[in-house]
């Protein structure tokens, strides 16, 4: 019989367990949730129907309206009220696991499945917001970069024809008094309208004639939400690695990035009572035929809603500089 | 591993490209054309089968008839006339693909070897000459493997395309109703809007317009309008709209040229603004609108599978009888 002589070490005595699991998980990426920024929040109530009905009235018109003194009253005028509808629509998600996942895997494996269906939602609620931006809006092509595509990079005189489109159309402006205060804790750039765009541009922003990054706001030291990037003119502008882009789509074949502007109303959310974000668990025993499976489920309701499209713009933009 | 039957139904082929929304996805998918079955007609399929995990991807197997009365089996390549399943909303990317030329006509014509079927969306880019319509979004018709017309867009006076991309898109925006391009509006008492691709707008819904300034019409920018009627070029879809906006006055409709497209602030919009239901009194007649469509609601809520139509597409020709099944494995 021969004797091992030598050092001990990992190479001719490795430890039992291969690997172990840190009792940690790491962060799960998480893009910032943007588009719901500016949004109206609507309740519709329970038992009443999906379609959501928002009704906007005409001013009154200002022609006329003098009495010349012939005792004639004049002619009476029939408000003119504009209804915008919404259906309510239902999105789930559910994740189906098996006992032995639970078994030997980490332990909070399971908690950890439905922090994703949290996460889940807040995502998906984001994506169908910009899938309204994407899909309901009008964008005119960005002329003023001089990268020769079409559309071309964003200018400064592009967010200003934009501006003077929103002001025309006496859209008001959020980030203003205690509206500010309650949905952006800021009032450092007060009195403007919103950006959103995709973090591609972020060149091509910064680069922007009168661009100012928030770091270099007067008074950065106050409460600033993180997702904001800087403002252009009256613009704010957030971004989000999952903001708009349509791919290969310019006169050159680069992806458009298109930024829709707007003010407060323009956009509307409207929650559904009695339905509104639920998380919850199937057991085992409800699962399956010999309790080896449980699932887990995550769902919500939401209509989404253009509330007023002269409070509305956008700009199709390339980044290319 | 076990397969189920999800969802199954029966369609009349209409002869055009068939959406089936498949709720909880589709792992095999198969149509059985019950019409073509029966005829048992020389080379014409009649069934179709859909595997997801085939390769190449997208690609699909044809049953049909041979002359003998033999039935043989072939395979339909990923970008043939078979099926294209999108498990997300509205369809997958497609390629960016080359033409030769779009005519100044009107309607016009482009030139260009493609798949498409009538009443599909094209983004058109690349533009060598016709350069003010660089990326506008348009439907197709009268499709040949050669070619495709543009059935919203008079392009006459501009100057010919001697060169294009074009992309295949989805039919639709994800969300309805959608903004869309407009080509060209009327001067009439009721002006008439056309655009450049199939919609699902419906009389009595509002829209606003946008971006008419710089093509000649600056009375009406950023107007309101309720749609009165909607019209149609071809069978294939809806392109023009009359509206109850007076655009006698408003100026005269104007494209920019090529030379200029560049720095010219592009496309003429219209953006959906609500609805109003409108009431006719000369013709008695009362405008509702389609209440089905005409709230603001996903387009494609589910998945979805694509059939494309023909003797040799699981859509099949006019007349038809067609069934479905979409399976899972668990």
């Amino acid at each position: 019989m021969t004797t091992a002589t030598g050092i001990t070490t990992i190479n001719n005595n490795s430890p039992e367990l291969p690997v172990q699991a840190s009792d940690f998980f790491l962060s799960t990426p998480q893009f910032n949730l943007i588009h719901s920024f500016g949004a109206q929040k609507h309740y519709a109530k329970a038992f009443i129907g999906k379609t959501t009905r928002l009704s906007r009235f005409s001013p009154l018109s200002l022609i006329g309206g003098q009495l010349d003194g012939s005792g004639i009253d004049p002619a009476p005028e029939v408000p003119i009220r504009t209804d915008i509808d919404a259906d309510m629509e239902i999105f789930a998600k559910s994740i189906i696991v098996n006992e032995q996942v639970d078994l030997w895997s980490n332990r909070g494996t399971l908690a950890k499945y439905m922090q994703l269906m949290g996460q889940w939602m807040r995502n998906k609620e984001d994506i169908l917001m910009r899938d309204l931006f994407a899909s309901a809006v009008s964008y005119t092509d960005a002329i003023g970069g001089g990268n020769g595509d079409i559309p071309s990079n964003p200018s400064y005189e592009d967010f200003l024809n934009k501006e003077a489109v929103l002001n025309t159309n006496d859209a008001q402006t959020v980030l203003e008094s205690l509206i500010a205060t309650n949905q952006f804790s800021t009032s450092n750039r007060m009195d403007s309208y919103l950006g959103l765009f995709h973090t591609d541009l972020t060149p091509a922003i910064n680069l922007t004639e009168n661009f100012v990054i928030k770091s270099g706001y007067p008074g950065r030291g106050e409460s600033v939400k993180k997702e904001e990037y800087g403002s252009v003119g009256r613009f704010r502008l957030f971004l989000s690695s999952k903001a708009q882009v349509i791919p290969n789509a310019s006169q050159k074949g680069n992806n458009i990035y298109p930024i829709p502007l707007y003010g407060i109303e323009a956009i509307g959310k409207i929650e559904q009572t009695r339905y509104t974000h639920r998380l919850g668990t199937r057991p085992d025993w409800v699962v399956s035929n010999v309790a080896q499976n449980s699932g887990l489920y995550a769902k919500f309701a939401l209509a989404r809603t253009i509330q007023n499209q002269n409070w509305i713009t956008g700009l199709n933009v390339t980044a290319q500089v | 591993m076990s397969i189920s039957l999800i969802q199954g139904d029966s369609f009349i082929s209409t002869g055009a490209g068939q959406y089936i929304p498949v709720s909880g996805g589709a792992d095999y998918f198969k149509t059985f054309n019950l019409t073509q079955s029966a005829l048992a007609a020389n080379g014409v399929g009649f069934e179709y089968e859909w595997y997801a995990d085939q390769t190449p991807l997208g690609g699909a197997v044809q049953w049909l008839y041979q002359a003998t009365g033999a039935v043989t089996t072939s395979a339909i390549p990923a970008n043939g006339n078979g099926f294209v399943y999108s498990a997300g909303p509205g369809l997958p990317l497609y390629p960016v693909q080359s033409g030769t030329v779009i005519s100044a006509a009107g309607p016009a014509v482009a030139l260009a070897s493609n798949s498409l079927s009538n009443g599909d969306r094209v983004r058109l880019t690349a533009m060598t000459g016709m350069v003010q319509i660089a990326g506008i979004v348009a439907s197709v018709s009268s499709v040949s493997g050669s070619s495709f017309t543009l059935a919203g867009l008079n392009s006459t006076g501009f100057t010919p395309s001697t060169t294009f991309n074009f992309q295949k898109i989805s039919p639709f925006e994800l969300v309805l109703p959608e903004y869309a391009i407009i080509t060209i509006i009327s001067n009439a008492l009721n002006g008439v809007i056309t655009l450049s691709s199939i919609t699902n707008y419906q009389p009595g819904m509002k829209i606003r317009l946008n971006n008419t300034t710089n093509y000649g019409m600056a009375a009406i920018e950023g107007a309101e309008a309720t749609i009165l009627a909607v019209g149609s070029f071809t069978t294939y879809g809806t392109y023009t709209l009359t509206t109850d906006l007076n655009t006698s006055g408003a100026g005269t409709w104007t494209w920019p040229s090529s030379a200029s497209s560049v720095s010219f602030p592009r496309f003429a919009t219209i953006a959906p603004d609500g609805q109003k239901a409108y009431y006719d009194v000369y013709t008695n007649t009362q405008y509702g609108y389609n209440f089905q469509q005409a709230p603001f609601q996903s387009a494609f809520p589910s998945p979805t599978m694509y059939l494309y139509p023909g003797a040799n597409g699981p859509a099949g020709q006019i007349g038809d009888v067609i069934e479905w099944q979409a399976f899972r494995y668990e």
